[in-house]
């Protein structure tokens, strides 16, 4: 979608005419890149499902303060990722653990659940990742699981390309260490 | 950036209910309609501060009262004794047309005598009792 199209589309979305049509547009444009950011940041299908509702329901009551400073879907993603985030501490103050052994159980639970078909070694990255910081954490999983480029991780995380990059390459040193450790 | 379809093999081994992302719109849409509904706007409910709260509930009182007396008054065929006694000792009218006394004769107030059987104990009781003696022996 180019600049003017876009443009052209938030004007469909902030009007009350052709608000729910072209949110319908948004829905299907978004929903599955969206669905994932959010699933590997809350690993629980129902957190993720949840989340991404509450998102899309921000947007659409939210859509008119929407300047165009960014892309859309950059837009977003910034809800969902500090919705997501938002809603991973509640859980963990909720079960009185720090925020970091929240992460480990629900890495542990994939074992069981009906909704993640990872091998071992997929299991055993996970385990990897939650033993990051947050944001290194954040940006490992938009680099690699998501394959978002780092200019689009840059409008989302508000942070510079530079940064990113070094703390991708910071994260993948120690996802190495933890994997030839284990 | 934007991404219609779901990786085929997912690296991170994530996969979804059977026709989840399908489903999604309508459920978004009724959760929307749900909130809408919630959001629609109700009664005012106005917030008093304590001293509002306080004369409100005095008017009401008031108000009441007022209400439960026009009531009875309204409704009240008899006069009570009270009331009567009331009206004999202190409404201004009667004691200054002296009405009442006019037609009272002679055989009228000795009738009365005759009914009215005092019991001296009974009054001294009474006195003791009932009435300020400090005030009636001082002023």
């Amino acid at each position: 979608m180019s600049a003017s199209e876009e443009e052209q589309f938030v004007q469909q979305l902030q009007h009350i005419d052709t608000k729910d049509n072209a949110f319908r547009t948004l829905i299907a444009q978004n929903k599955t890149m969206l669905y994932y950011h959010i699933r590997s940041i809350l690993i629980q299908h129902e957190d993720a499902d949840d989340v991404l509702q509450e998102t899309f329901i921000k947007a659409y009551e939210n859509i008119d303060s929407f300047k165009g400073n960014s892309k859309l879907s950059s837009w977003l993603f910034r809800i969902a990722t500090n919705h997501a985030l938002d809603f991973l501490k509640q859980k963990s103050k909720m079960q009185k653990v720090s925020l970091e052994e929240y992460n480990q159980q629900l890495i542990e639970q994939l074992e069981t659940d009906s909704f993640f078909n990872g091998d071992e070694a997929t299991q055993l990255l996970h385990k990897a990742i939650a033993t990051l910081p947050e944001k290194q954490q954040l940006v490992f999983k938009m680099r690699y699981f998501q394959e978002l480029d780092y200019q689009s991780i840059s409008d989302i995380l508000e942070t510079s390309v530079g940064a990113l990059k070094a703390s991708y390459h910071h994260a993948m040193k120690k996802i190495e260490l933890f994997l030839k450790s284990h | 950036m934007t991404n219609n379809q779901p990786h085929p093999a997912r690296k991170d081994g994530f996969k979804t209910p059977e026709g989840y992302f399908d489903t999604l719109d309508t459920r978004l849409f009724d959760r929307l309609a749900q909130r809408e509904e919630q959001l629609k706007p109700r009664a005012k409910i106005f917030r008093l501060t304590p001293v509002k709260q306080y004369a409100s509930i005095a008017a009401a009182v008031t108000l009441l009262l007022g209400l439960g007396i026009f009531l009875k008054v309204k409704t009240t065929s008899a006069i009570s004794m009270e009331a009567l006694e009331q009206y004999l000792e202190y409404d201004p009218a009667y004691t200054w047309s002296n009405d009442l006394i006019q037609s009272f004769d002679e055989g009228d107030i000795k009738e009365l005598e005759h009914q009215i059987n005092v019991n001296q104990k009974e009054i001294n009781d009474y006195v003791q009792t009932n009435i300020d003696l400090d005030y009636y022996l001082n002023y």
